[in-house]
Order: C-alpha cells, then structure tokens, then sequence
C-alpha cells in the first residue's frame, strides 16, 4: 500500500528568535476526521477552569509533608517529635520505622533491587519494606517524619519543630568513584558491602533475552573478530545525560487519599494509575495501587482513582519515589486520622531524578574506511534508570543497526544521588547510537548522513534486502524511512551548501560555525503491543440518549491531547462526528488502553480503531431493524445512519439511540487484537521492528570568547507513519526539540563536590529555555505508514527530545573541532575545551 | 509550595514614618519595596533564624510617593520605587542614559520588572548558590559563619577577583554596574553616596546602610553629550537568569567609565581598563588592550576560569559599541 | 498576631503617630467582582495574592510551577492592568486594586482563548493561564504587536511541554481577531 508523504511544513516568516510554522494540511480524502486539525477537547485547561491535584479539596481535608534530607548520606540516630504533636491544628506525626509505614509481601516494587532507594529494605529482608525510611541516601529525599496538619503552613511550622539527630555518612555522588575499591558505601539499608547493583536481582534477562540471566552484559557477534576486520579502531569516552532534572518541575506532586466506608479514594498525580499485569513484562508498572491497598487494608477493586489534569509527566513518573510516594504517605496518613489527606511534595525531593542511562561510556568502535562498522564494545557505568531497561545505552545500537560485532557491558553503582528515571525515553541511547557514527564519520572525514545509511538496519541485518522481504510479507509499503527523512532534512537545512570540515568555518562575527545531524529510530510500546493473549488494555463506547457517545477507560490525560485524539479515531471509525464523541478518562471499570505516553497512541489507535468499528457495526445492527435491512446495505455518516442504495432513506445516530435504549446498554467493548496494520502478526512481540526513523539537524554558532552555543537553525524531520493530529504531532515536534536542547546545552543540576548537595534545584537557576531561547524550528512529519499499529503510525512523543539531545554534540564539534566529552555542553564546558576555563 | 514565613507589615506614610519605624526595630524590621527579592527569601528561608526580619515597612504608601523619574539642571533623578519597567521604557532614560535603561530592561523578566523596584534591585541579597540555598543549609560567612563553602565548592558563578573578608559570592544586580559607569547618586535619608561606594559585604546585606536608613532618590548625571554608555549581559538564557557577567560602559567626550558585577562580591570598576582607554581612540586594538586590563586582577577559584574569558569579552564588546553611533 | 520577639510600640519609647502602621481592611476587584478582606482575620500578612485568589476564592488559574521562586510565571495575574506574579505578591499590598486571571479573561469571552484552542497552543496546560494572562496584558496595552514584543512579553513564562512557538500563533491569532480581521 501506498501512502504518500506530506509534508507539514509551510513557515510564515522569520524572526529574530524563531520562524515558526502554521500547519497545513492537504487533506487527505480517505479519512473525514484523522489527519486533520480538529477543535482539541479538553479546553479547560485553557480556561483556567481544569483542576490539577493540588487544587482538589475535600471537607476536612488535611495536609501533609514529608522531611527533606540535607544531607547526601545519613541516618537518622533519634526523632524527637514532642514538641511536635502537642502543637495546635496538626493531627498526625508519622515517624520512620512506625510499623503502619511497614510494607510486607511485595516489596518488589518499592525498589529492593533496582536503583530505586524511596523504600527502604534490606536484602536479607526483601519481604519488607519501608516507605518512609531512616536512612537518606541523597539529599532531598523523603526521610524520617512526615506531618499531618490542618493547613500547609500549619505543616510547614511543625516540621520545623522536629529534632532530628543525624548520623552523617560519607557519600559518594560520581559514578566511576563509587566503583573504586575504597570508595564508601552509598546505601547502606541495602545491606551489601560493595556499591554494585547486582545483575541477577535487577534481572535483565526478562526483559531483554538477549541478556544472558543474571549478566550485565549484552553481546552480538565476536568483537575481536570484528576489531580485527576493520581498517581503523578509534577509542573515546564520554560522560552523558549527567545531572539533567528530569522533569524538570512542571506540576509539583500532590496525593489526596480518603478511606471511608470500607473504600479508598485516590486523587493523584501519576502516570499509570493501575497495575499492569505480568504479561506485559517490561511495561512500567502501575505499582502504586496494589501496595496503597495493602497499606489501607481494602481489597484492590475498592479504591476508587481519581485521576485530575496533570502537568507534564514525559515518564518517571511511574516509579514508587516519584509517582507513588506521595499517594502511599496520603493513604497511611488517611487510615490513621480518618480524614481525606493530601501529601504535598516540593521540588527538592524530584529535582535529582536525572536522565534514565546517565553516566560515564567507553567506545571502541572499529570500522572500514567505507564507513561500515564492524565492531563496537561499550562499557559504562551508568544508570540502568529501572531493571526494565536493561544494559544502559546499548537498546538502539543493537536494535537499529547492522552492526555484526558489539558488545556492551555495564557496571551500574549505587550512589548518592537521587535515582535516574525517563523522562521523553531515549535520549542516552541515542547519544551512543550518534557518537559512534558522528565518531566515525568524523575520522573519515565522510558526510555522518552516509555513516548513518550504510549502517542503519534491524538487530544486525541490512535494510535491503532482509527486511524489505519482512515488510512485503507483512504487508508494509516497501519505503526507506532513514532515507526519506535524510532528504527532508537535508534540504530543508541546505546542508549540501553548509558543510564544512570541523572547526574550519569562522564567520564575520567572530563565531564558529557548525552542523551537526543525529538520528534514530521511532519510540513505540515495542514488545508491549497487544500481542499478548491476555492482554490487559480495552476501552468501552457508551451511547448516550442524546446521540453523543463516550468512550470509557482510565487513562491519566499527561497533556499530549489524547482526549482529541482519541475521540477523532473513534469518531472516524464510527461514523460519527467528531463533536459527538467523548472521553471520560476516570472510568474505574475500563484500564484503558497504553497507559504510557511512549507509543501510547500506536497502542491505543489500535484499541480505539476497533472500538469505533465495533460501535458502526452495533449501531448498524441496531438499525437495521429499524430500516428493515441488512446492516451491510446500511452505512453511518456525520451521525447520520443511511441506506447506501438511497442516502435520502436515513435516520440519525440519536434517534436510533433513543428509540432501542435497552439495545446499547452496557456499550460496546473493544481490546484492539483485530486491527493491527499489517497482514500478518510477527511471531513474537521481539520481532515487532522498529522501521522508522527521525532525524535532527542543527546550525549552531559557536562565540570562542564566552563559550555559548547559539542553535540558529533546527530541522527535525519524523516520520510518525500517519499523523492522526497535526497539531498534536506538531506540539511533539516542538517541545521535544526544545527540551532536548535545554537538557544538551543549558540544563543542569549542580551539585557541591564537598556535601552532595544540590545547589541549584529552583528554576532560576536550573535553565529550563524561555521563549528567547529557542532556535527557529522547521518541523517536518514523514509518513510511510510503517509502524504497526492501526494505521501504520509510530510514536512521537519521545524521539524529537532524543535526537535534539544527541545532535548537538556533533554541531559543536563540526564548529570547534573539537569534541566535548561531557554534557550538558554549557559555555563552561565550550570554554573549558578551547583551553579558556 | 512553602508558605512565606511570619512577619508583621506596616504601611509607612511618610519617610520620616519609615525611618522611625526601622529604627525602633533595632534591625529587626526591612524596608520593604516591590517585594520581589525579600519574600522569596522569606519563602525559602536561606537565613538562619537570628537574621530574618519580623517587620516589614512598606515604602509603597510613603507619599509624596517615591516614584518618578524627571531631569533638572542635568540630573535624572528618579524615585527610590520607581518600577524597574518605567526605567525601562522611559524615553529620556533610553536616549541619554541608555545604559541605565538597557539594564533595567534586562532584570529578571517582564512580571519582576513590574514588580521590582530600582531600589530593592540595588539592595538585594546575594544569590550565591551557597548562600540562597534554602534553610540556612549552607551557614555561610554572609550569615555570621565562620567559613565560605563556595571557596572550595563548586564555585563555577563565583568571584573572579578574589574574596571579600573571606566571601566569593557575588553582587548580581543588573543596575549596579550601569550606576557606577553613570557615576550616579545615592541619597538616602541620611547621605548622598556615590554609586562606587554604595555595596559592601555584609551579614547578610550587600549595601553600606544602616538598619534605619532607606534610598529615597538615584541621581544620575548626564553624561557628556559626545559619550556613549552600554550596557551587556552574559546569562545562560536571554531571560529570567541572573547575570553571570554583566557591565555598563560610559566612553566619549574625554570620559571612560567601565563597571562589570557578577564577577566580584561588590559590583567591579574596571579602573585599569578605564586608563589604557585614556586619550585612545576606540578601535579593536583599544578594545583588546581594555579588556585584557579590565582582567588583569582575576584571579580564578577552582571552577570559574572561564568566567575571566566571558569579563574579557563583555569588556571589548562594550568598548566597541560606544564607537558604534 | 503574635511575633516571637515582637516589640510593642509602648515599650519602644517612640511617639507611635510617628510610625507605620499596619493595614486593617484590603479591598480589591477580582474578575470585576469586589472583595473586601479583614487582615488578620480573613488574610494574614504572609498571605500571598495567589494564596487569596486560590484559598479564599476558589479560582484554580494562579499555578506554582516553581513553588514560588518568581522564576516560572505560571502564577501570572494582572494587578492593575500589568501582569504580576501572583505567589510574590502581598494580599495586604493590594488594597484597592484590581485583579483580572484567566477565568475572567475566558468569561469575557476573549478572543485569546479560541486562539489558544485553534492553534494548539498548550499541551498540558500547566503555564497556559500564565502565559493568557501575560498575553492578555501585552494585547491590552498593545492591539498590534510584533513577533519581537510578543516574545518578549511572554519571556518570563516556562513552559516545560514547549508549547512556544503555537503560543506565538495564537497570540497573533487574536491580535488579528481584536482589529476584527
Ligand atoms: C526569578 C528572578 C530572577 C531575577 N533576575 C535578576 C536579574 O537578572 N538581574 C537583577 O539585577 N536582579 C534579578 N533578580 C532580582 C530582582 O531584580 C530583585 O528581586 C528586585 O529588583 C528587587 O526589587 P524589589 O523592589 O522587589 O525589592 P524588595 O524585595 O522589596 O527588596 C529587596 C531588598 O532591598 C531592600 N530595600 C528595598 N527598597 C529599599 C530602600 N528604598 N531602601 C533600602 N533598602 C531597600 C529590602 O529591604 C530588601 O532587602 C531576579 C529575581 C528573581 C525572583
Ligand atoms: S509560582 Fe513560579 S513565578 Fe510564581
Ligand atoms: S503546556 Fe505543559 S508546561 Fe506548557
């Protein structure tokens, strides 16, 4: 099947800060309502009228904090909370160690064996854990009391009355410091005596079976073999996604629980509010219920969740310390007072959760004088961010290339930082995916785009013609996305006109000049789609007796407009209009589709295309008996059900609803296991193949005196397969691109060599771009329609932060002509590598 | 989001009333102007508890009010509370002492320069990473401690021209350096000071007042009408940051001026780069030699080298654009 | 309200016609609508506008997205016509003003707001009161703004989702719909 490209890109003019682009759109005749710019649903948010976590209240509510601690390690020896409870309006002081902060059975999830420190268990007790614990392995984190009182400043002056003896600890924050043989230990709770994470706990194999179990490792080829085939062996190192803010402080966290009558209620902020079976192994796990039952004593199907607007997530916030934390204090505290309780958390105990796969790596890579890479082994010691992700930054380079031979090994350290989490998931990964081409390009002194093409493929094999036999097999358009997104790219940046060799182009301000290009492939849900028998995810479509429908299922609205989105599918599939269709996102009953925002529409198009179908096909039957025809001679448009011999014979959606109420109730269920794009289903979840790609490309001028890097011109072409909302894909393109330059040239936590603590966790300091800041912007979408999913779309939700990330570093380089080997790449770092700081 | 912490607030009518007030206070109360700078620090509480203020005097309902701006036998004066935006956009202010507006126009962003005042921006703390870094974490010189933990620290934004009694952090007002070039005034209730005399190093302030004195006026000479001032600022973005180096530049007509702050725990007069400028004419030459003069002095701390390239370079910059006319 | 170490003006030994006084009533207009608030009682000193607007008044626009660090804008109000950020604002300074969020601006039915919804200019939603508002204040003062003074009015709002540039659009939008084009 063809699909033919469009690209959405048509600048207005140009500014001194940014030309950005008004989208349009050729329309496309196949489809009434996808592809096109539709009114987005939830308009609260715009009206001032959407209520975030923080502002639900509840009679009676009460409030509560938890400690910070101020230092990177130490115990607590003795709480003295006396003066604390007797004062007035607070109700609740909860100490660490109190049993009620006691979790049993299915500690698992509170981060025993992962780099997770929120709760605390030690691994000759692994069967119990503590949520509030008695050790701080960072500073910042949640430690020793936690306060219920009437109002927040109520709280804020009783936590201030708490006496703390601490026992201070000697800490350790770099990563190649902690793995020395005398570096101190950096959690002590966990009961080992070296500050290894131990493979075989985080156990890598399940997700990743190409991990042997109980290894660190992941391997193809033989590395030897493919070192000595190469004409050339280089050697670097680099030290990336170090001490970026990972969520960089959009809504601060907030928990509301409420225990009354046997029930729970939960109002939270979090990013999968339910648990996600075995099944989908890997998938992030909705940990927070499950043990909040626990904690409440109600039985699972008794909690109610809430879940109001939220501010962006972009991930982590599925982890116990980020997402859960607050909700699990807020239902301890809820059993003990009897009042709904809302936990409110600063920034201070978030703004060290870094970039996922943050840490130090060592390349050799080896390679023909033609550019092919025949060889690459990787050590790091970075951060695995959670078990799921397996052996840090090796996922693209094993899964995107052709590369026969590589190797990549870790040894992750706990240390005194707070844990690493993923925010717009990828970006380390596709760091080293780019620094071993741009490396390699740059010793040949050959185009990276043409590194890029010969090596780029799928788990060691070429493009063409092994995968082209897959795609026609699977019935996917024979279409080269790294290809098609390169000439978009290229052109749109006139970089055939702008190349140059590295550090060799000073313009007449003074500046270098420079280019840079990154790639990778599409983000999607992977191995999680719903392959799986028992998979867990379906959406339910009620009609109501006005004509309208709602689509029922639970899903935290993270603010990429699934509510439009989701609505435009089912509006399509169902014949329906678009005005007509709703989401009710709070629906306890329905977990609906992906939770995630990676590749949560390539999953849940799935679902919802299905779910519409289904509904047309309810609608049709339910009619014919009306029309006293075959639902086949029947069709349904703009809500209007016809006789497709004679349109004139018709009656509406509503009037068919109302009239056979008693026939729609209980709606119409889908799971999305029928229509997957593509003819036929891999075998396995691994062999999902990830065909497309996105590219970055960037113009950069580089002041020698000050260090600063100016991004002049950024070009991001994706191909998303099928843009189901421009403005939606737009909004992607935008803010990934912008956060992943913030986190490549301006974003970072400092932290004080001398105590570990932050020095600059507020958004003063920690530079977030404002709108002076970013570049101007060319975004371009791709279509190949090859993802699977409904309609051969592919996620953009991650992939425009992840090469804005990676291609900065080679702009640099190409401008200074020399490589700087740890980001975020600040005018300190720019200064320092020209020999000036 | 911390609640501010407990103060009492008075509404002051008059200067004398101000005055009166602070004084019988003993210290414990703070003038207070837009509010900007004292209630973050009231929210996140950086000070240990001896040092906060339990009073605040508003200046804002002192009348006749302390907001204006004129010019009179060649002297601009304007009104302690005058809001950093109407500098900004004050006609007279940018054609003839466009340094002052320049600077007042890059402080902050558009919602502080409405609220902020020019003379909360000339009195406010320091915002050393160490120092601000909430509940009195770090018990620093500038707090009556006994050591300064950005000397060893990361001290990457820190002075570049050595310490003052023992403290690296550095004064970050944006109007500061474009006082000095303009060779301003500072009359308070008590003194008129001139503007290099005005900061110091205190515990935890940053000018030379007393506890009961407040800036009610900023007097500004105009400069000769053959000299051009500049104003430049090197932040990380082009908004909301504080300065990491900033300086403001009178040069022409016989006069050179040259102040950069950000770089020292007071705001720096680049004295010798002042006399090499002395006679020459402005040319990339001059500049050049400027610039290496203006950093003759640095001395770096462990991590701040480069902010001695980023000084050298606002200072040539600065010299090459008052030739520009 | 009972300071720790708090002088009384007795003890002090000054004539206390000669000192500043605290302020007892705080009336201002919120969305048109007027309040009146007895300091003390209804307000503390440390109360901030955006407490005022979020506590007392029920509006949910005023957000806190650097937890009152001055440093986001998302707490972005207009006092008097002029965007302000509402979490380093006294209630008991804002006597006799006039306060105008985005649930007033919506209710105007101000054209900034379809704007907002046509060109997808908020993904979240967590900076757009903040960033309406201070738009809302430029558009005011200036019916017919550049690309430049947009962006420059709009420079002390993050938004993390990086909603700019479809920020930008929508502010033309509705200067273009103001002239009534
Ligand atoms: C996010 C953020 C970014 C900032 N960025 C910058 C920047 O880039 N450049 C810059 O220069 N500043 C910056 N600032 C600081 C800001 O400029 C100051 O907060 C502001 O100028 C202070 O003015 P104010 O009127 O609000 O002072 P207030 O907060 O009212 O007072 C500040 C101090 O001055 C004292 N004071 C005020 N008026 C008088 C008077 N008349 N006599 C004696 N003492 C007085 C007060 O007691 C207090 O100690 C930033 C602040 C924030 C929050
Ligand atoms: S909350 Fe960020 S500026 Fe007010
Ligand atoms: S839309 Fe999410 S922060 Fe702006």
């Amino acid at each position: 099947m063809e699909v033919k490209e469009r690209r959405l890109k048509k600048p207005l003019r140009e500014n001194p800060y940014l030309t950005f682009t008004q989208w349009q759109f050729p329309e496309d005749p196949e489809y009434r309502i996808i592809g096109k710019v539709v009114p987005p649903k939830d308009t609260d948010r715009i009206t001032g009228k959407a209520p975030f976590s923080r502002d639900i209240k509840l009679p009676g509510m009460l409030y509560a904090k938890w400690l910070t601690s101020p230092y990177a390690h130490a115990r607590v020896k003795k709480v003295d909370v006396s003066d604390v409870k007797s004062m007035p309006g607070v109700y609740d002081v909860l100490v660490c160690g109190d049993p009620d902060l006691q979790v049993e059975g299915s500690p698992e999830g509170l981060g025993v064996c992962e780099e997770y420190p929120w709760g605390q268990c030690n691994v000759k007790r692994p069967d119990i854990a503590f949520i509030l614990p008695c050790e701080a392995v960072y500073e910042g984190q949640p430690v020793a009391v936690a306060v219920a009182a009437e109002t927040p400043e109520k709280v804020d002056e009783a936590l201030k009355m708490v006496k703390i003896e601490w026992e201070e600890l000697p800490f350790v924050i770099d990563r190649d410091e902690a793995l020395k043989p005398d570096a101190p230990i950096a959690q002590l709770f966990r009961g080992q005596d070296v500050n290894v994470v131990d493979p075989v706990a985080a156990d890598l194999h399940s997700y990743v079976p190409w991990v042997a179990p109980g290894s660190d490792k992941c391997e193809r080829g033989d590395v030897g073999k493919g070192l000595k085939e190469a004409d050339r062996v280089i050697e670097f190192e680099i030290k990336v996604g170090t001490n970026c803010w990972g969520g960089g402080g959009v809504e601060p966290y907030a928990s509301v629980a409420w225990i009354h009558n046997s029930y729970l209620d939960i109002w939270f902020r979090v990013q999968v509010p339910w648990m996600v079976p075995e099944s989908a192994a890997g998938a992030p796990r909705g940990i927070t219920l499950p043990i909040a039952a626990s904690l409440a004593g109600v039985p699972l199907d008794k909690i109610h969740v809430h879940i109001p607007y939220t501010g962006a997530g972009f991930g982590g916030m599925n982890w116990v310390g980020n997402g859960a934390l607050p909700t699990l204090l807020a239902v301890v505290l809820s059993k003990r007072t009897g009042r709904p309780v809302m936990v409110l958390a600063d920034w201070s105990s978030f703004s060290g959760i870094t970039e996922e796969e943050e840490g130090h790596y060592k390349f050799k890579v080896g390679f023909k004088n033609d550019g092919t890479v025949t060889a690459v082994e990787i050590w790091s010691n970075a951060s695995r961010g959670h078990a799921g992700l397996a052996i840090p930054g090796c996922e693209k380079l094993f899964g995107i290339t052709t590369i026969k031979n590589c190797r990549c090994e870790s040894t992750v350290p706990y240390i005194n930082k707070a844990p690493a989490a993923c925010y717009k998931h990828g970006t380390t990964e596709t760091i080293v995916l780019n620094e071993v081409f741009s490396q390699v390009a740059a010793a040949l002194g050959k185009d990276p785009m043409e590194v890029a093409l010969k090596n780029d493929g799928y788990f060691g094999h070429p493009m063409h013609p092994d995968m082209d036999e897959v795609k026609t097999k699977q019935g996917f358009p024979l279409r080269d996305s790294l290809k098609e997104v390169i000439e978009a790219g290229k052109k749109a940046m006139d970089w055939d006109n702008k190349w140059h060799p590295p550090g060799a182009k000073k313009l007449p301000n003074g500046k270098y000049h420079g280019l840079g290009f990154a790639w990778a492939d599409e983000w999607r849900a992977g191995p999680w789609l719903p392959f799986a028998s028992d998979n867990p995810y379906h959406a339910v479509l009620y009609f109501l007796e006005d004509g309208t429908a709602t689509i029922k299922g639970m899903r935290t609205l993270i603010g990429v407009h699934e509510k439009t989105t989701y609505c435009q599918i089912v509006a399509e599939e169902a014949g329906l209009r678009y005005e007509d269709v709703e989401l009710d996102h709070e629906f306890n009953e329905a977990r609906l589709m992906f939770p995630a925002a990676s590749g949560g529409l390539t999953w849940n198009s799935v679902i919802l295309k299905e779910l519409g179908m289904k509904a047309k096909r309810k609608l049709l039957e339910v009619a014919s008996v009306h029309f006293n025809k075959r639902p086949e001679e029947l069709d349904i448009k703009d809500s209007i059900i016809f006789e497709r011999e004679n349109p004139e014979n018709k009656v509406t959606v509503r009037d068919i609803v109302s009239r056979y109420k008693a026939k729609f109730a209980g709606g119409v269920w889908a799971t999305g296991e029928t229509v997957l794009k593509g003819t036929e289903m891999p075998p396995t979840p691994r062999e999902v193949h990830h065909w497309g790609r996105q590219a970055a490309f960037v113009e950069v001028e580089v002041d020698p005196d000050t260090g600063k890097v100016d991004v002049k011109k950024f070009v991001i072409v994706n191909d998303v397969g099928r843009v189901i909302n421009p403005g939606s894909v737009a909004g992607q393109q935008y803010g990934g691109v912008y956060m992943g330059l913030g986190r490549a040239h301006t974003e970072e936590i400092i932290y004080d060599p001398l105590t570990g603590v932050k020095l600059n966790d507020s958004l003063t300091w920690y530079h977030v771009p404002t709108i002076t800041d970013i570049p101007r912007l060319d975004a371009i979408a791709v279509e190949t329609g090859l993802g699977y999913s409904a309609y051969g779309n592919m996620g953009v939700g991650e992939d425009p932060n992840c090469v804005a990330r990676a291609v900065l570093r080679s702009a640099v380089y190409n401008a200074i002509g020399k490589w700087i080997d740890e980001d975020p790449i600040t005018p300190f770092r720019v200064l320092k590598a020209l020999g000036k700081g | 989001m911390r609640t501010i912490r407990k103060f009492e607030f008075l509404n002051a009518r008059t200067i004398d009333e101000a005055v009166n007030t602070l004084a019988a206070y003993k210290g414990k109360a703070w003038p207070f102007a837009g509010g900007t700078d004292i209630l973050r620090m009231m929210r996140f509480q950086p000070l240990p508890e001896n040092l906060y203020p339990e009073v605040l005097i508003n200046l804002k309902t002192i009348s006749p009010s302390l907001e204006y701006i004129k010019e009179e036998d060649g002297i601009l004066s304007i009104g302690a509370l005058t809001k950093l935006v109407d500098i900004a956009n004050n006609a007279l202010v940018g054609e003839r002492y466009s340094a002052l507006a320049n600077a007042a126009n890059k402080v902050a962003s558009p919602q502080i320069r409405n609220m902020a005042t020019i003379s909360g921006n000339i009195c406010q703390l320091t915002h050393c990473l160490y120092f601000s870094k909430p509940d009195n974490r770090f018990h620093c010189l500038r707090k009556g401690g006994s050591e300064c933990p950005a000397q060893l620290g990361d001290n990457r934004y820190c002075s570049i021209f050595g310490d003052v009694n023992g403290c690296v952090a550095v004064n970050t007002s944006d109007i500061a350096p474009a006082l000095i070039a303009l060779n301003a005034r500072i009359k308070t209730n008590k003194r008129m000071v001139n503007a290099g005399e005005f900061w110091d190093v205190r515990v935890p302030g940053s000018t030379i007042l007393d506890e009961d004195e407040i800036v009610v006026e900023i007097q500004v000479p105009r400069p000769p009408p053959d000299a051009k001032s500049v104003f430049m600022k090197f932040s990380i973005r082009s908004s909301i940051d504080f300065p990491i180096v900033n300086g403001a530049a009178l040069i022409g007509d016989g006069v050179a001026r040259i102040a950069l702050n950000a770089v020292a725990p007071k705001p720096y007069r680049a004295t010798k780069a002042e006399e090499v400028l002395k006679g020459k004419t402005i040319d990339e030459t001059a500049a050049e030699e400027a610039a290496i003069a203006a950093v003759s002095e640095a001395s770096p701390l462990s991590f701040n080298k480069w902010k001695i390239s980023v000084a050298k370079a606002i200072v040539k910059r600065m010299v090459l654009n008052t030739k520009s006319r | 309200m009972n300071i720790p170490g708090e002088k009384k003006t007795d003890d002090i030994g000054v004539e206390s016609k000669n000192l500043a006084k605290p302020p007892q009533i705080i009336g201002l207009t919120v969305n048109g609508r007027q309040h009146i608030f007895k300091v003390g009682v209804d307000i503390q000193p440390n109360t901030t506008l955006r407490d005022l607007l979020k506590e007392r008044l029920g509006l949910y626009s005023p957000k806190e997205m650097c937890q009152g660090d001055g440093s986001c804008g998302s707490c972005t109000v207009m006092l008097d016509g002029k965007p302000v950020l509402s979490c380093l604002t006294l209630a008991v300074d804002c006597d006799g003003k006039s306060v105008e969020t985005v649930e007033g601006i919506a209710e105007a039915g101000h054209p900034l707001i379809d704007a907002f919804r046509n060109n997808y200019a908020y993904q979240c939603g967590y900076c757009t009161s903040g960033f309406i508002v201070a738009a809302k204040a430029l558009l005011d003062r200036n019916p017919n703004p550049t690309d430049e003074e947009i962006v420059k009015a709009l420079s002390g709002n993050i938004c993390r989702c990086g909603a700019y540039a479809a920020i930008i659009s929508a502010v033309r939008e509705a200067a273009e719909r103001l002239k009534g084009g």
